[in-house]
């Protein structure tokens, strides 16, 4: 048996001391540690030590690396940045994407001709493998997958199934509004990101 | 009005005050305070969705919703079961409890519309024994209810009741004969009514005080006495019971609670007293009567002061048991029965023979 008081509380087997094995000096102890996580928590509800996020009202803190659910981006004049190429759809490993192209007024960007959109992109999001392969090959940037909404939480199974108009909003709902962190541990000096995240808002509205 | 008659409403208010009132109202809300106590001691957040209205208020609507719950819940009763034991076991189990409660003095005795009133629903002179009586019988709930419902865990559930129980009421009674020795009598009310300008029995019997209430909370077979029900091991006497036959069952374990937070205020904690030592509701009475010049009003007033005490009292009591029952864990069941037998009985004994000593002395 140690000596070091320390120690003390660490021997299963070690026989009770006098005043351990009046029990009540001990029941006091527990009860004034017990009691004073209630008071930190109790008063007024005050909660200081409760580490619970009330989800669907407070929203998770995501590392920015996460690969959340896809979304389309808009060009600066709200158009759907999309030509329907179908690279993502054919860098698809699990075959999710599936993009019907209609013609439209050709318009010109800075650099180049838009004459394509897609009329129909609908992804299945409970098949994705959320590999992230579809954003690498993208050559618009048109479909993104990020932080900013990692939960798909959804009542049916139809509801992962997610069409162009509502790849569009998702910036919009009320998943996409969760903060993306630097640092997931705290107390720590946060990481250097290898890019700039943009601002949600801007992320949206980039032109290229 | 003809004093019977008075008397006879006065026990139907009473009933209603402190049986639906008070003893009911509180035990619902334990169900609640429980759970919400519980989570902010590990800190957590605890129940708080249920909503009237939109209203959450810390969640205290789920107590509601709990209770609608076990009302509409289906209510299995298992094939091979005793069908008359089964219906027979929770009535047993929430009845005495709540007769129990009659016995509890709340305030003195007052005189109102021309009847002297005492403040407590049967005013019998062998108020405690008769306590002890029911106590002994609602035993019979938790056996029967193992024993008929055709489920092995479930007689070993009733088998660990019966034998706790039975320990544990030797000691609860023998800390209290301490208890009446001191006060020189077995009735609630006089001694209620003795600690008003008195010392507290806490102050007389420190360890007595300790002894009951450790043997009470094994009493309501409650953590860390919580062996019959035994929720992580066997489910218990109630495993086959479901809906409001269960509700029962846990119902009258919050009365319990409440019952005893109720015998530890009234024979410990100077039941609706305010200070020890110090008689405050005799000069209290004495200045309403002289003011007002109505000596119903002034009784019903100071009836109404003295519950308020004794209610938030018993609240307290109701606190420091959850939070007992939320901080140690639990014995196992050969730790129990020799706690009980070899070490709070021994002790009971040994309590009784000094003041028996110092009382002679």
């Amino acid at each position: 048996m140690s000596e070091n008081p320390k120690f003390k509380y660490m021997h299963l087997n070690r026989e009770l001391d006098f005043w351990e094995s009046l029990y009540l000096p001990e029941i006091l102890r527990g009860m004034s540690v017990s009691l004073g996580h209630f008071m930190s928590n109790w008063p007024f509800f005050r909660r200081e030590k409760t580490v619970t996020k009330e989800y669907p009202e407070e929203k998770f803190d995501t590392y920015y690396r996460t690969r959340g659910r896809h979304y389309l981006t808009r060009r600066s004049d709200g158009s759907i940045t999309c030509v329907a190429c179908q690279m993502c759809a054919m860098a698809c490993p699990a075959n999710v994407i599936t993009i019907e192209a209609e013609e439209i007024e050709p318009y010109y960007t800075g650099r180049q001709k838009i004459d394509r959109r897609p009329k129909t992109f609908v992804i299945d999001q409970l098949t994705c493998i959320y590999c992230g392969f579809c954003v690498q090959a993208c050559p618009e940037d048109a479909i993104r997958m990020d932080s900013g909404h990692p939960a798909l939480a959804i009542h049916s199974r139809e509801e992962a199934i997610v069409g162009r108009d509502l790849l569009l909003d998702m910036k919009n709902t009320k998943e996409g509004q969760h903060n993306i962190v630097f640092n997931p541990i705290p107390g720590k000096e946060p990481a250097q990101a290898p890019f700039t995240v943009l601002p949600t808002e801007d992320a949206q509205r980039r032109e290229y | 009005m003809n004093e019977l008659a008075i008397q006879i409403i006065a026990t139907v208010v009473k009933f209603g005050v402190l049986v639906l009132g008070f003893a009911l109202g509180l035990a619902g809300l334990l169900t609640w305070q429980e759970r919400k106590q519980s989570s902010y001691m590990q800190d957590r957040i605890g129940p708080n969705r249920a909503a009237i209205m939109g209203i959450r208020l810390w969640g205290l609507p789920h107590f509601l919703a709990d209770g609608i719950k076990m009302i509409f819940k289906e209510d299995v009763i298992p094939d091979n079961a005793n069908k008359f034991l089964f219906h027979l076991a929770p009535i047993l189990g929430l009845s005495m409890v709540l007769i129990s409660l009659a016995m509890v003095p709340f305030g003195g005795t007052f005189n109102l519309f021309g009847a002297d009133v005492p403040m407590i629903i049967a005013p019998i002179s062998e108020g405690i024994l008769l306590i002890f009586a029911l106590s002994g019988l609602s035993i019979y709930g938790g056996v029967l209810a193992g024993y008929s419902s055709d489920n092995k865990l479930g007689l070993l559930g009733s088998m660990r009741t019966s034998a706790q129980m039975i320990s544990y009421e030797v000691t609860l009674g023998l800390t209290l004969v301490g208890i009446f020795m001191v006060m020189g009598s077995v009735r609630l009310d006089e001694i209620a009514a003795m600690q008003g300008g008195g010392a507290w029995g806490v102050f007389l019997q420190p360890f007595g005080f300790l002894l009951f209430f450790a043997a009470g909370i094994a009493e309501t077979k409650r953590a860390p006495f919580d062996l019959p029900e035994g929720e992580s091991e066997i489910v218990g006497y109630f495993l086959e019971y479901s809906g409001m036959r269960f509700g029962m069952f846990m119902f009258g374990e919050f009365v319990e609670i409440v019952l005893l937070g109720m015998l530890l205020t009234t024979m410990f904690f100077g039941s609706y007293h305010v200070l020890p030592w110090v008689d405050v509701w005799t000069p209290v009475h004495a200045w309403l009567v002289q003011t007002l010049g109505n000596t119903t009003l002034a009784g019903l007033i100071t009836a109404a002061g003295q519950f308020a005490v004794f209610a938030t009292k018993v609240a307290f009591f109701c606190f420091i048991q959850l939070a007992v029952r939320w901080t140690l864990p639990r014995f196992r069941y050969d730790q129990v029965m020799r706690f009980g037998w070899l070490f709070l009985l021994p002790l009971s004994l040994l309590n009784l023979i000094v003041t028996a000593v110092v009382m002679l002395l």
